[in-house]
């Protein structure tokens, strides 16, 4: 107990040392000093920093900060409840074809929009767009699940609507010209850019909530771990229990690829590295992926800011670039068996 | 270079031949009527210099976006941004094909000259290229002494721009390419060469790339005094407003956010100067607006 107690603090330390740290990288030249100072000075203390710093800090940093850490969190949370539910380690908040249904809406809105022309005016309607075409994307993955909702099934039918919503992406880019095209391809790359407070509340909500969701169910969770036989011997309704994590996994990443575009691998790779580290303690996954895959997040989003100076890289590009040498590099240290 | 061909080529290689004999030849300025009479013109700029030239008639074949002059529009169509119709061009028989390097596939391209077509490739990176071009141009379609004309002119008016802002005081310039990612332009782009030809610095002119990915940030921190959004395509942009809650930036505070035609900018044709002009007119504006403040701060 008192070990568990000494993580955790660990943990909350990590993440707010995170924030302190990540919020003062960047263009201007601001020191984590600075951005203490303008968190006291929020509950009431005096604070040195000029006001336009104070605005990066707290209008610009901050909100980017948060959506980074969401991002990570939903994405790895997402990502461990399905490889639990549908017992595959390959398992991953994009197989459903979610994302090629998120990219295939978003891109239609904007490419009907024209170009980068009514980016500013229509953010909101490509949120709901990506949203649209990732809940059809999942409705079609369902309906082909069959009685039951067959792993296999589900998952081959993933694969499919995953291509078919690629190719109609692929067709609106070739068709669109290359200032639209560029638009698409940097959102299909993914980025927090448009992190501001205004469009936290959702994720914010969406991923609190599901996170509740999955902890209530967390001893259902580990029985259907053990075989769908087992989980039913001990009185969990698999079937329910399985479509019910689908469109909560669903419901998450479509909100989280509506407002930063494509981020891939996280949700994949960081479950693992959680439950390796984790151990015996297995119950913790879904916290520990909760902290670990924002923490990520986080620094991915540094990285992609300061990489190359006066530029930003998309950020899946990172995510998969440094997850993958990560991946393999733990998959190489030890033989791997699925814990 | 001719190597065989099959002999549905032979009527193209045929009007390529006497062409390269032509120009190698040195053809005078009596002989020049019989320059390229069939034209394919594989970017805007180029269909806009050809008919400045006096040739739009010729023109047998272009891209999509060819919109100016407005008889330009009745050109057929064998392409675009996604590549060019080989088919289409050989069985239009060209005798000179402008192609665009940068702008045309390279692909494409090497298929064109492989197949020995008449390629004649369109290099613009400076405005000085520009009226090298419209020589070349004139001396491939025999209009040697238009061209020398419009060179001349052309030349004399980017003179008279450059001395008229050389001793103006400077303004500091965002030059906003892409709103959604936000793009600048570096240096080495003909934009930063209208910005600074125009007395302006662009602010971004030490970005390592050339299209580099900026964000609101950076340009609160390099505080341009003008903000420049191009247009394109008729769409008008309404990127100015992402702006708006940052008065910080002295092009916000003093309403200094201007559009600019970004299908006159964006080509390198003569009418780039209209364009010029535009960009100039909006930095003295903000001259103007700047030494008011100045002197109101003076007083």
């Amino acid at each position: 107990m008192i070990k568990l107690f000494s993580y955790s603090l660990i943990a909350v330390c990590v993440v707010v040392l995170s924030a302190v740290m990540a919020v003062s990288f960047g263009a201007a030249n601001i020191s984590s000093g600075d951005v203490l100072s303008v968190i006291f000075n929020l509950f009431g203390g005096e604070t040195h920093v000029s006001d336009i710093k104070q605005r990066i800090i707290l209008e610009l940093r901050f909100p980017r900060f948060i959506l980074a850490f969401l991002t990570g969190a939903g994405l790895s949370l997402a990502g461990a409840v399905l490889q639990t539910v549908t017992r595959n380690p390959l398992a991953d908040p994009y197989l459903f074809g979610i994302a090629s249904g998120a990219s295939f809406g978003a891109v239609l809105v904007i490419a009907s929009i024209g170009g980068s022309a009514g980016w500013a005016a229509g953010q909101m309607s490509i949120t709901t767009g990506a949203f649209i075409g990732a809940a059809f994307s999942v409705f079609i993955v369902l309906s082909l699940a069959g009685r039951g909702v067959q792993i296999e099934r589900m998952l081959l039918a993933g694969v499919a609507a995953s291509f078919m919503f690629s190719a109609g992406t692929s067709l609106v880019l070739y068709a669109s010209d290359p200032e639209a095209a560029a638009s698409l391809l940097f959102w299909t790359l993914g980025s927090f850019t448009r992190a501001n407070w205004d469009n936290l509340f959702v994720p914010s909500v969406v991923i609190i909530g599901c996170l509740i969701l999955f902890l209530g169910y967390s001893r259902a969770l580990k029985a259907v771990l053990a075989g769908d036989e087992t989980a039913k011997t001990l009185g969990v309704n698999v079937t329910r229990l399985r479509m019910g994590m689908l469109l909560l996994s669903s419901l998450l990443t479509a909100t989280l690829v509506a407002n930063t575009g494509g981020i891939g691998f996280v949700g994949l790779m960081i479950p693992h590295i959680v439950r390796r580290l984790l151990h015996r303690h297995q119950q913790y996954v879904l916290l520990a992926c909760v902290m670990f895959g924002g923490v990520f997040m986080v620094w991915v989003d540094v990285l992609a800011r300061s990489l190359v100076a006066n530029n930003e890289l998309p950020i899946g590009v990172i995510t998969a670039a440094i997850g993958s040498v990560f991946f393999l590099f733990v998959l190489r240290k030890r033989s791997w068996i699925d814990s | 270079m001719w190597t065989l061909k099959p002999s549905w080529l032979s009527l193209v290689k045929a009007s390529t031949l006497m062409l390269a004999l032509l120009s190698v030849s040195g053809i005078s300025q009596a002989q020049s009527e019989s320059g390229a009479q069939r034209i394919i013109a594989l970017a805007p700029h180029a269909v806009e210099l050809v008919y400045m030239l006096g040739a739009g008639d010729r023109i047998v074949g272009t891209t999509e976006y060819a919109d100016y002059p407005e008889a330009a529009k009745n050109i057929p169509r064998i392409g675009g941004y996604s590549g060019i119709q080989i088919e289409r061009v050989l069985e239009l028989k060209p005798d000179l094909i402008i192609a665009w390097k940068g702008g045309n596939k390279d692909q494409d391209i090497e298929q064109m000259q492989a197949l020995g077509l008449p390629v004649y490739l369109s290099i613009t990176k400076k405005l000085d290229d520009i009226p090298k071009e419209m020589l070349s141009l004139g001396n491939k379609l025999g209009l040697v002494e238009k061209a020398q004309k419009a060179a001349l002119a052309f030349n004399q008016t980017l003179a008279k721009l450059r001395r008229d802002s050389q001793h103006k005081s400077k303004v500091s310039v965002f030059y906003q390419l892409w709103s959604e990612p936000l793009r600048a332009m570096a240096a080495g782009s003909w934009i930063n060469e209208l910005i600074t030809g125009c007395g302006g610095v662009n602010v971004f002119d030490d970005a390592s790339l050339d299209y580099p990915q900026v964000s609101i940030e950076t340009v609160l921190l390099a505080k341009p005094q003008v903000i420049l959004i191009p247009s394109q395509h008729g769409n008008k942009i309404e990127a100015g407003d992402k702006w708006a809650p940052w008065p910080e930036i002295p092009a916000v505070k003093n309403k200094q956010i201007h559009f600019i035609n970004g299908d006159i900018v964006h080509r390198f044709s003569g009418r780039i100067l209209q364009g010029m002009q535009a960009v100039c007119d909006v930095l003295d504006e903000a001259r103007a607006i700047h030494t008011v403040k100045n002197r109101s701060q003076h007083d």
